[in-house]
């Protein structure tokens, strides 16, 4: 739940992802590479990303329209701009409950007869609360669009946040608090989080904590919706097959919405440590061993930001990168094991995701290290880079196949403050990207400071096999 | 299909699929195939076959400058037997390890380096290899796709490695994972003789010991033209297109594939139950049903039934367990259709600490109501609606379109069932939601089974 901004938030992740690997095998060498045309491919295409046009309304509201007619749809996707960043410390988990609890009855209806009016277009209200902002959409058929928009304006702008509706929402959330650790490789994410940002909000879940959900009080909800679910912090595309009619409707619809000044929290993001940390956590009977592996990375207005998607590509970006080669083909170490660069308002993350079976735990930490340090100390080759940029470039259109694609890439893009132009020229900044660019980028961001290290198993099945690198070890 | 017999003809069909749409309440409502409406869907597809058996379905569509490749055999866990549970799996996994022309780190290399996403699944009853890419690239990735076709290198030293990649992968998604561990758990108690007993990643025990010998004859008997289905959707012009498939696979010879073993189950007589114990902090259960295979003439009104039962946070499971109740922190339920069998099921998870006795008894009572009395024309519409608006967001890209047709070529033996599907929604009536659940969900036919914490209920 908590990465569901930041998965959007990146538009490597948006298009896609893998790399080269570093070495061949020598028959390669007969096999012809055709990686160089991707841009004359781009271009030739006559590809473009798809019209569309903002309207900004009086309450300070933003609206994108973006049409398409291929299929009888019409989708609502809003983006309010407040997160887990903005919540107090004391009440964390606010922002995900106020979400949360919008569809849960409004002024005119109470939430069943809500969710039976959403379910009767075909969809539901979906709340996507994340660190620095909050997803709220839905979508029918394009011939119920006007029943559509009138529930979502509803849920949005005439919540009723009922005591019962927050009592029920709280039971619901510290369910789920609890059921976490039932999810391995989510639970072993949270617990990373937790390391890696300490008290920064990004450290938390999204959800809360135990001790913070319940102390949670109605009043509080309400505080925040109206402190920051307000038009002039939001922003709507409306998608899909609609008319200038349909236009007028939705400006028609958000206008009585009253805006206020929003205020912003901020906290120190904490700096990587001088030396490789690493906190072992231990549950009984894992069957498995979860690895995360990780440092502080780059706001999303960092220059750098292109050249490290490229880094991160090469080195853990798909089948052939760097980490899935030797760590998973040539060893058989784990089924899945990758990099990814997370930016976002304040510093995000650099992070590397693996598996493995309980006894391999040392020997898979130990691969892994040492190609982190390899890229780290010497940055990618060449050919990793014409690689790295190609499968960038030539799944880029995916990204913004549809028009909720374009929409998505167009609204991150203005809540990051970045030119909505970088939408339509992802494939050119690539392309120009030099390999002197790419490796100094790994040697500005990837050289001061270590890693931190989380490792989510069992203490009996691992035995003594992370001694050596002296973890903190918590048991559960 | 064609994968016994011997149909060396060449068939070609063009249809142009036009789909309206139409949501009227209550019987007068339509479906038509008239371009124009505001609910119109356009497929045109190309369907034919090589001489040598492979089905090839084209659909041009120059949304974006990419192709999506689809490889899909009609080989899945259902056509393994015990002792080599996971076989199609595996096999799968060694399609990547290299071909006679490109060898396993070159295929990486090279998909990687143009541009192209590539990978693949294995489900019951088929095996499907997917690439999206740059549109210059088909002829790369014909190529390839050809070389994997008909000369896949299987070696002790791949399969070595290979063989622990997806010990990880089962640990993964069963052994250290609840939610795998009670699906696995749900389909091993409800079918008994069929083949669709064993998970397709197959026991750890057989995946343990997987030989080249084995996956070779897997491989040589069923990764054969005539046993396959192409689809490939995207930007491309459709008479060059052809010429080239007929060019680089119609020099592929038919092989003879052996018929497959129906995979039916023998209907249940008496209810089944299951349990297991675990470190996991809430209960869960599955109360499971045989269903009917995937284009079954019931299928249309068990799914509807399954959708007002558990699709949505209105469904009525839903809104007594989680909304009125406050139990169970989900409630769903789903029909799901392989080729010759199916499962009805009502998946429940607790809230930490309380038992699950309550909740099983309203599980009950909500199916017996099915049982008893029709949906109300509200709740039925709304179920049509769920699902025909599911349909058109599984029609949103390239890849997800391909995926569609091969999937129900496959299965129901042409891919214009697809399209065919959504009147048959349209036709079902809240009588024949009953009469489904009359004959289906009777508590002979069911089965209880249940992930609890080691411990033990509350």
């Amino acid at each position: 739940m908590r990465t569901l901004l930041l998965s959007s938030l990146s538009l490597s992740l948006i298009l896609g992802a893998g790399c080269a690997s570093k070495k061949t095998s020598p028959s390669a060498k007969t096999v012809k590479s055709s990686s160089g045309g991707m841009m004359d491919w781009f271009r030739g295409s006559g590809f473009r990303v798809r019209p569309y046009r903002i309207v900004t309304l009086k309450n300070g509201m933003k609206v994108f329209f973006i049409q398409d007619d291929s299929l009888p749809r019409l989708s609502l996707q809003g983006l309010m701009k407040t997160g887990l960043r903005d919540e107090p410390t004391d009440l964390a988990g606010i922002n995900s409950m106020t979400a949360a609890v919008l569809d849960q009855g409004t002024t005119k209806r109470d939430a069943m007869k809500l969710a039976g009016d959403f379910n009767a277009l075909g969809t539901e209200f979906a709340a996507g609360p994340g660190l620095d902002g909050t997803f709220l959409s839905a979508s029918s058929l394009s011939t119920d669009a006007d029943a559509l928009l009138e529930l979502y304006a509803e849920v949005l702008m005439n919540p009723a946040f009922t005591q019962k509706e927050v009592d029920r929402t709280k039971s619901q959330t510290v369910a789920a608090l609890r059921r976490k650790v039932d999810n391995p490789s989510g639970y072993a994410t949270d617990l990373y989080e937790l390391y890696l940002y300490g008290a920064h909000p990004y450290g938390r879940d999204t959800l809360g904590s135990l001790a913070t959900v319940n102390k949670i009080r109605r009043a509080d909800v309400i505080r925040h919706y109206l402190a920051n679910y307000r038009p002039n912090n939001f922003t709507l595309a409306v998608v899909g097959r609609f008319d200038a009619n349909f236009e007028r409707k939705v400006a028609a619809v958000f206008e009585p919405w009253g805006g206020r000044e929003i205020k912003k929290q901020t906290a120190d993001v904490p700096a990587n440590p001088e030396q490789l940390s690493l906190r072992f956590v231990s549950k009984k009977g894992l069957q498995q061993t979860q690895l995360r592996l990780g440092r502080i990375g780059v706001t999303r207005d960092n220059p750098d930001y292109l050249a490290l998607l490229v880094a991160s590509e090469a080195f853990g970006g798909g089948f052939s990168s760097r980490l899935m080669q030797k760590v998973r083909d040539d060893l058989g170490l784990t089924y899945s094991i990758s990099s990814s660069v997370d930016a976002r308002q304040a510093a995000g993350s650099f992070n590397i995701s693996t598996f493995t079976r309980n006894e391999a735990v040392g020997k898979a930490l130990d691969e892994i290290l040492k190609l982190y340090k390899e890229f780290a100390a010497n940055g990618i080759t060449e050919e990793e880079l014409k690689s790295a940029k190609a499968q960038l470039i030539g799944q880029y259109p995916r990204g913004i196949e549809t028009a909720d694609g374009t929409a998505t890439g167009l609204v991150l893009l203005d809540f990051y403050g970045r030119p909505l132009s970088d939408l339509a020229d992802f494939p050119k900044n690539v392309a120009k990207l030099s390999l002197k660019d790419v490796n100094a980028a790994i040697s500005r961001h990837f050289t001061q400071g270590s890693l931190k290290v989380l490792v989510f198993g069992d203490e009996k099945a691992i035995g003594t096999q992370l001694k050596a690198m002296s973890p903190e070890t918590i048991r559960l | 299909m064609l994968s016994k017999g011997t149909p060396m003809r060449l068939m070609v069909r063009c249809t142009t699929l036009v789909v309206s749409l139409f949501f009227c309440a209550g019987p007068g409502l339509a479906f038509a195939a008239e371009p124009g409406d505001a609910l119109s869907i356009k497929l045109p597809v190309e369907k034919y076959q090589l001489k040598n058996g492979l089905t090839v379905l084209l659909l041009e569509d120059h949304t974006v400058p990419m192709i999506s490749y689809h490889t899909w055999y009609k080989v899945g866990s259902r056509d393994e037997k015990e002792g080599i549970t996971g076989s199609a799996h595996m096999l799968e996994h060694m399609m990547f390890q290299g071909a006679k022309k490109y060898g396993g780190k070159d295929f990486h290399r090279l998909m990687q380096e143009n541009g192209i996403e590539w990978n693949a699944f294995t489900t019951y009853d088929y095996t499907g290899f997917y690439m999206n890419l740059p549109s210059d690239k088909i002829d790369l990735v014909m190529d390839v796709e050809v070389d994997r076709m008909s000369s896949l290198a299987i070696d002790e030293k791949n399969l070595t490695s290979e063989r622990e990649v997806v010990k990880e992968e089962r640990r993964w998604r069963v052994d250290n994972n609840p939610t795998g561990l009670l699906f696995e758990l749900t389909m091993s108690t409800v079918f008994r003789k069929s083949p669709y007993h064993w998970p397709v990643i197959g026991w750890m025990k057989d995946i343990a010991k997987y030989d080249p010998k084995t996956l070779r004859h897997f491989y040589e008997t069923y990764y054969v033209p005539n046993n396959a289905v192409l689809v490939i959707a995207g930007d491309f012009d459709t008479g060059k297109i052809k010429k080239q498939i007929e060019s680089v696979y119609g020099v592929l010879p038919f092989r003879e594939v052996p018929p497959r073993v129906n995979a039916a189950e023998p209907p249940q007589t008496v209810q089944y139950n299951a349990k297991l114990r675990k470190d996991v902090q809430s209960t869960s259960f599955n109360v499971a049903y045989q269903g009917v295979p995937e284009g079954h003439e019931d299928m249309y009104a068990l799914d509807l039934a399954a959708t007002a039962l558990g699709v949505g946070s209105s469904s009525r499971l839903n809104r007594r367990l989680v909304y009125q109740k406050e139990i169970a922190t989900g409630a769903s339920a789903m029909n799901f259709g392989m080729q010759n069998a199916g499962l009805f099921g009502v998946s429940v998870t607790m809230k930490p600490g309380l038992p699950m006795n309550d909740a099983l008894d309203i599980v009950y009572n909500e199916v017996y109501k099915l049982r008893q009395k029709p949906l109300s024309e509200e709740e039925l519409k709304k179920a049509r609606t769920i699902k025909m608006k599911s349909f058109v967001d599984g029609l949103r890209t390239i890849d997800a379109k391909a995926q569609a047709l091969a999937a129900t070529e496959i299965i129901t033996g042409s891919y214009e069932n697809l399209l065919r599907d959504l009147p048959k929604y349209e036709k079902v009536t809240a009588a024949d939601v009953q009469r489904v659940a009359n004959k289906y969900l009777n508590q002979t036919q069911r089965s209880i089974v249940v992930l609890e914490p080691r411990g033990g209920q509350p």
